[in-house]
């Protein structure tokens, strides 16, 4: 496994997988952890040119550590808004939190 | 000097502004604004005339001012006044008739509905006029001319709700017209071949013209004065002006306004050639010959009077054409004074008439009609007096101004005849014809008003005396028709005096006034005795007729019929009969052809053609529009718009996921283009 190929192959299949679950998922919890595979997927993709790309600073583990900060923060607001929204209308489903639609 | 010059076109201005705008509230208080303006520029006046006096003595007076009015490229118009001593015995003059006239006319029109807007036409009347005195050019005198016609028509039409007076203003605007137009013309060939309006730049100029030019130019700026004087041909307006109030007869169709043209010609005569002169002069003696006989018949007391100014106007401007011009100004002045105190009698007798008719509720007879009257003298004393003073002087007895200028003029006329011999004979016959003429017809009027028996016992005893108001500016006027007041010298024979010192003389450009006025001067005591002689024969003829009726009156004009005199007489000489025929008539012709093929052709044929056929044109052309363009194109594209939308509104589902499936699935596309363009 010591290719940059192998590593960018299991990026790309999480980040399928990542923007399958949130397109066809209903359930918001759901689409919120394909949005996590989906990041996952990009710092895969850090680590790895940073790893063969002949680079001597460590700038893609920095990124990626910014980006599991960050998915951390989006994960702890995203699951408020989804209690929030089971608390208004009684369900998670995306389909169903219509109110606000013209 | 400029304000007080200027303040004789400001105080009627401001009377004539305030009237108009403030009568509404002024009412029958107007005069308490009239008469003060007026009354002031008449002081004003006698202060510039008293002024000229002094200055006389000494050197010529003379004082003048002008500004620029507009210019376009090289063509320029100043305005601006000119005072000589002719002038400021002018503005004593129209003042003085002005403001005797307001005072007279408070009495007179008191009953008027329109009262303030009389005394504000007055007004502006009196504005115009000075501006004719005042100004210095030719053609800032034509803008005053053209405001003192209007005045006039403004005042005949005055009483509008009535039938004639319209008609009367009418006539006298659009004679004057014909006049106007050639004044116009005359005004224009002098400055195109001088290059100047101006009068006194005029008269130093005239040596750049041909003789032939000036003769055409002086006879057209002449013309203006024939329609304004009511010289023959153009004199028909002025018997039918007397429509309007008898005060505004008295100011403007006898003393002011119809002396304008004489005062114009008076200042163009320096260049007046011989030739035009001679036409001057036989159109003033046609003019006073032919409206003295005419006057002879006249029944209207007013009519007399009119047709008497216009012989007086002709004898002035015969003594123009004569160049005995200083005795035309003289006779100016003097017939001012008689004549408006002629009219403010008969204006007397006139409301005097009216008041009774109208107590006796007698709307059919006429109140101007002598036939009406008779025997006036005892209820209305002070009007007989006045108005026996004022026939005296139009008649050419010693004592009374009338005298003094007549005489001069006949002499004018007579030595004319002793220059020239020939054809001239017929302007010492009109004179003296027109003079016995006067004198019997003017007393015929006095013996027909004031003698005799009353003709209607009725209307008779309710006649009284007017009031002071009007009696007092008769009073005045008839102080002013003594020859004294013109002389201050003891002689009432001689002429020689103030006045004849004030006007003193003055040179022409292609005459000798040396040599006239010698020969006026002995033909002088000829003259005088043949008008005393012709005059007191006239006096006694209308004696033997009117008074003592000693003659049948009938018999003698059957007798002048035999040579249709009488008939020529009654009919005014058929002059409204001719221009009804030769003018009129073919005119109104004319109008029906042009009308007919105005509307029958041009409108009716021509113009509605066209309206059809733009009515056919924008048929089709709306149903072009509305069919094909609306109803397809416009309406097509909309029908397409909502069709397609209709379509593509279930792309929006509304659904996030469906959008970022679509952006993603987009995304990839992108990509792949983007590898497959590399």
């Amino acid at each position: 496994m010591n290719y940059l190929e192998s590593y960018l192959v299991i990026s790309a299949i999480l980040f399928t997988f990542g923007i399958f679950a949130v397109i066809t998922r209903k359930n918001a919890v759901a689409i919120l952890m394909g949005i996590e595979l989906i990041l996952n997927s990009a710092n895969v993709n850090f680590i790895a040119f940073n790893r063969f790309g002949n680079f001597n600073v460590l700038d893609g583990h920095i990124f990626s550590i910014f980006v599991v900060v960050l998915a951390a923060a989006e994960a702890a607001i995203a699951l408020a808004i989804i209690i929030n929204l089971f608390k208004n209308i009684g369900t998670v489903n995306v389909d169903e939190a219509k109110e606000l639609q013209g | 000097m400029d304000i007080q010059v200027l303040s004789f076109l400001f105080l009627p201005i401001f009377s004539f502004i305030i009237l108009i705008f403030g009568g509404k509230f002024l009412k029958h208080k107007s005069h308490f604004v009239a008469l003060p303006l007026i009354g002031l520029m008449l002081l004003n006046a006698i202060l510039l005339l008293a002024s000229a006096i002094n200055y006389n003595s000494h050197n010529h007076f003379e004082s003048s001012n002008s500004f620029q009015w507009f210019s376009t490229g090289e063509f320029s118009i100043t305005l601006g006044y000119y005072v000589d001593s002719i002038t400021c015995i002018m503005l004593v003059v129209v003042s003085l008739i002005s403001f005797l006239v307001h005072l007279y006319s408070i009495e007179y029109m008191k009953d008027d509905a329109r009262y303030s807007r009389y005394f504000a036409f007055l007004g502006i009347f009196t504005f115009s006029m000075n501006g004719i005195v005042l100004s210095d050019s030719l053609i800032m005198m034509y803008v005053f001319w053209e405001l003192v016609g209007l005045s006039s028509f403004l005042l005949i039409g005055f009483w509008f709700e009535k039938n004639r007076p319209p008609m009367a203003a009418n006539k006298a605007f659009l004679t004057n017209r014909v006049g106007d137009i050639g004044m116009f013309i005359g005004i224009m060939i002098l400055y195109f071949s001088i290059g100047t309006f101006n009068i006194h730049d005029l008269i130093n100029g005239t040596n750049q013209m041909s003789t032939g030019l000036l003769t055409l130019a002086g006879l057209l700026v002449f013309m203006g004065a024939v329609g304004k004087s009511a010289q023959f041909p153009l004199h028909i307006w002025l018997p039918d002006a007397m429509e309007g109030p008898t005060p505004v007869s008295a100011l403007i169709h006898a003393a002011t306004m119809v002396a304008a043209g004489v005062y114009m010609t008076f200042r163009i005569f320096p260049f007046l050639t011989p030739d035009a002169l001679s036409v001057v002069a036989i159109i003033g003696a046609i003019t006073a010959l032919m409206a003295a006989i005419t006057a002879i018949t006249r029944n209207d007391i007013k009519a007399v009077l009119a047709y008497s100014t216009i012989s007086q106007l002709g004898y002035m401007i015969m003594a123009l054409g004569v160049g005995a011009h200083l005795y035309a100004f003289f006779h100016l002045v003097t017939h001012a004074m008689f004549k408006a105190c002629l009219f403010l009698c008969s204006g007397s007798v006139i409301h005097a008439m009216h008041h009774s008719l109208h107590h006796l509720d007698d709307h059919h007879s006429n109140p101007q009609d002598m036939n009406n009257m008779g025997g006036l003298k005892n209820k209305m004393p002070i009007t007989h007096a006045a108005m026996l003073i004022s026939t005296l002087a139009i008649t050419g007895v010693p004592f009374f101004s009338g005298f003094l200028s007549k005489d001069g003029i006949l002499a004018g006329v007579l030595s004319y005849y002793h220059t020239f011999h020939g054809w001239t004979i017929i302007l010492p016959i009109a004179g003296f014809g027109a003079a016995m003429i006067t004198a019997f017809y003017m007393f015929r009027l006095i013996f027909k008003t004031f003698y005799g028996e009353p003709k209607n016992k009725e209307i008779y005893n309710h006649i009284h005396e007017s009031s002071l108001l009007m009696t007092i500016p008769l009073m005045i006027l008839s102080v002013l028709s003594s020859a004294f007041i013109f002389t201050f010298k003891i002689n009432p024979l001689k002429s020689k005096g103030w006045f004849k010192n004030l006007v003193g003389h003055s040179d022409h450009n292609f005459l000798d006034m040396h040599i006239v006025e010698d020969g006026i001067h002995h033909a002088h005591d000829q003259a005088m005795y043949l008008s005393l002689l012709v005059a007191s024969l006239g006096i006694l003829i209308s004696v033997i007729f009117y008074l003592l009726k000693k003659v049948d009156i009938d018999k003698v004009s059957n007798i002048f019929n035999l040579v249709g005199l009488y008939n020529l007489s009654k009919n005014k000489f058929y002059i409204d009969k001719i221009y009804n025929t030769v003018l009129y008539k073919p005119f109104f012709s004319q109008t029906k052809i042009a009308s007919f093929i105005d509307w029958n052709i041009y409108d009716q044929k021509i113009i509605d053609a066209w309206g059809w056929i733009t009515l056919k044109v924008s048929y089709f052309s709306g149903k072009a529009d509305y069919s094909i363009l609306d109803q397809k194109i416009i309406d097509g594209v909309s029908h397409l718009t909502n069709y397609t939308s209709n379509k593509m509104k279930r792309i929006q589902s509304g659904v996030i996921q469906n959008y970022l499936l679509g952006g993603f699935m987009c995304l990839v596309i992108i990509i792949m283009a983007i590898q497959q363009f590399n």
